[in-house]
């Protein structure tokens, strides 16, 4: 049962942190170091997929992820969530990249930017047949499209509120990778679309102070979830760490 | 002292960047420029002579030892302006030290401590080491003259005074012999009288009695004065013989067994107390400075940090994987 349960965790740990993996299998020693370590990520992530299916309690369930300023690691952690998500849950889960001035979710599974979200809302393609699914069977990601001017706006409008209602009827979870809310806009509306707002927060960078204001910033606050405290670090050294338990 | 350490190693930059430079900067300069000389010499306390105790009586000191005693003496004396001005004249530092601050450098410098029963070591810091050698002989050949020039008016004094006593007892001596003599030619009878005395004869004097009382009590206050003026030489002679001895012993009282030398090498224990000082500033600067950018940061950093600070949960918290 113990066995299992690993080989179940690195199968896990291998799919979430596949690129990152693949370069350091050569280097044996630190191999058993980063797995220790990817070990506490897995347990963190799995901590959050629980409370998500509670919050959900088996109904579709549509998350927003975004955070005060950009960099912050709100793309990184849909990714890692939605890959979660779907092996742990089994759960049809449907990544979108609603970032339209930065979209990064395409290079995370090896996709192109286009066609995507926008050209889904102008209308230029059907939403089935950009939606595919990636190394996961279970996990779909929607890419941002290729911006245009009024890129913002159709985000915003309507159309995209229809697109969502009908992707829901589909998919169990559906992930928004949302902008910073103190850069763009557009975050606080997507997050109105969601059910819930995950806020990402990058440790040793972003400040109170910037929080409250984001927060200050949603229409809905009840909407907030809770906190992904992304990029801990513990900077006493293991052998010192050790001695002080 | 998690949290602290937690921090500590966080601004480990901030920390160690502050404090090298703190503290090496004032090291290197002390190490390069403050350079120390330490010359010494040992001087012996010969404890075995009666001159020896008798200058501890002197001194109240009872029966303490002799180096301890002495040793009190020296450290009076290098507080004393005129001695340290007097060693100051037998080094090449005559005629250029004028002020007293650096009079009182000197003095600061200069310490005398005793290290047995019957030694004191007097020690000298310096920068220049021929001149911390000379300080130090100096004071050695000065501490030793005090003490003979002491012993030396001591000994005038006794002299002096034993010699005012011989002085007034001659001139006691020499009018109780004039009025004898002028009585005895007043009155020729009283040769008849001394003969009597002498002979224990019968004679007739014809000397009245009030002449034989006057006679008699005149020829025994001269008997009298010859017996003291004849102590008086004594005792003077004596004193004499006394200062002589005392002067004799007092030169030998003092042995210098470790003559000063010029120091070859720098002293290091001179060099710990400024690297001590500005290793503890630059501790207290760096956590100072640490403690300071952290107050001032208002990130948050840890999950503990985050739920006390934000009012909503903090679902996971995701440790840093190194090359993410």
């Amino acid at each position: 049962m113990k066995n299992q349960l690993e080989n179940y965790n690195r199968e896990l740990i291998e799919q979430i942190y596949q690129k990152e993996r693949v370069g350091e299998m050569d280097m044996e020693g630190k191999v058993e170091k980063k797995v220790s370590k990817d070990i506490e990520v897995l347990e963190e992530y799995k901590k959050l997929v629980n409370f998500i299916q509670f919050i959900a309690s088996n109904k579709q369930y549509t998350l927003s992820i975004s955070s005060t300023l950009s960099g912050e690691g709100v793309t990184h952690t849909s990714v890692n969530l939605s890959k979660a998500i779907a092996q742990m849950l089994m759960a049809d889960v449907l990544l979108i990249d609603v970032n339209l001035s930065r979209p990064a979710v395409h290079k995370y599974f090896g996709r192109s930017l286009t066609p995507g979200l926008l050209e889904i809302i102008e209308g230029k393609i059907l939403a089935e047949n950009v939606l595919k699914n990636s190394e996961l069977p279970n996990l779909y990601v929607l890419p941002a499209g290729h911006p245009t001017p009024d890129s913002s706006k159709l985000i915003r409008s309507e159309k995209m509120l229809f697109l969502l209602e009908e992707l829901k009827s589909r998919f169990n979870y559906i992930i928004l990778d949302c902008p910073a809310f103190l850069v763009n806009a557009d975050a606080s509306v997507l997050s109105s679309f969601a059910d819930g707002v995950l806020l990402v927060v990058k440790a040793g960078v972003t400040s109170r102070e910037l929080i409250s204001k984001a927060l200050s910033q949603l229409k809905e606050r009840e909407k907030v979830i809770g906190v992904v405290l992304n990029e801990v670090e513990s900077y006493i050294p293991e052998w010192l760490s050790r001695f002080l338990k | 002292m998690k949290e602290f350490l937690e921090v500590i190693f966080r601004r480990k930059r901030l920390f160690i960047i502050p404090f090298l430079v703190i503290f090496l900067i004032p090291s290197i300069f002390s190490f390069f420029f403050l350079r120390t000389y330490e010359a010494s010499a040992l001087l012996w306390v010969d404890s075995d002579t009666a001159l020896s105790r008798l200058a501890l009586n002197q001194t109240g000191g009872g029966g303490s030892l002799p180096a301890a005693r002495y040793l009190e003496t020296l450290t009076q004396l290098l507080e004393s302006r005129t001695f340290i001005e007097r060693v100051v004249n037998k080094t090449d530092l005559k005629g250029k030290v004028k002020t007293a601050r650096e009079l009182s450098k000197i003095k600061a410098r200069l310490k005398a401590f005793s290290v047995g029963p019957n030694t004191i070591k007097v020690v000298y810091y310096g920068r220049n080491p021929v001149l911390a050698k000379q300080i130090v002989q100096a004071t050695t050949e000065e501490f030793v003259d005090w003490n003979l020039e002491f012993i030396q008016k001591e000994n005038a004094a006794t002299i002096s005074f034993f010699e005012s006593q011989l002085e007034l007892s001659k001139k006691k001596w020499e009018e109780s012999r004039k009025a004898l003599q002028k009585f005895k030619e007043k009155h020729p009878e009283t040769e008849l009288l001394e003969e009597r005395k002498l002979t224990l004869s019968p004679i007739k004097t014809g000397a009245t009695p009030q002449v034989k009382l006057e006679f008699d009590r005149l020829q025994k206050e001269y008997e009298y004065t010859s017996k003291m003026l004849e102590s008086a030489i004594d005792d003077l002679a004596q004193a004499k013989v006394t200062a002589e001895v005392k002067l004799y012993k007092q030169k030998r009282l003092f042995r210098i067994i470790d003559p000063p030398r010029v120091p070859a090498t720098f002293s290091r224990k001179k060099l710990l107390l400024p690297i001590a000082v500005s290793f503890f500033l630059a501790l207290a600067f760096s956590l100072g400075l640490v403690t300071f950018v952290e107050w001032m940061d208002q990130s948050i950093k840890t999950e503990e940090e985050a739920s006390k600070t934000l009012d909503i949960p903090v679902l996971a918290s995701i440790p840093k994987i190194s090359g993410e």
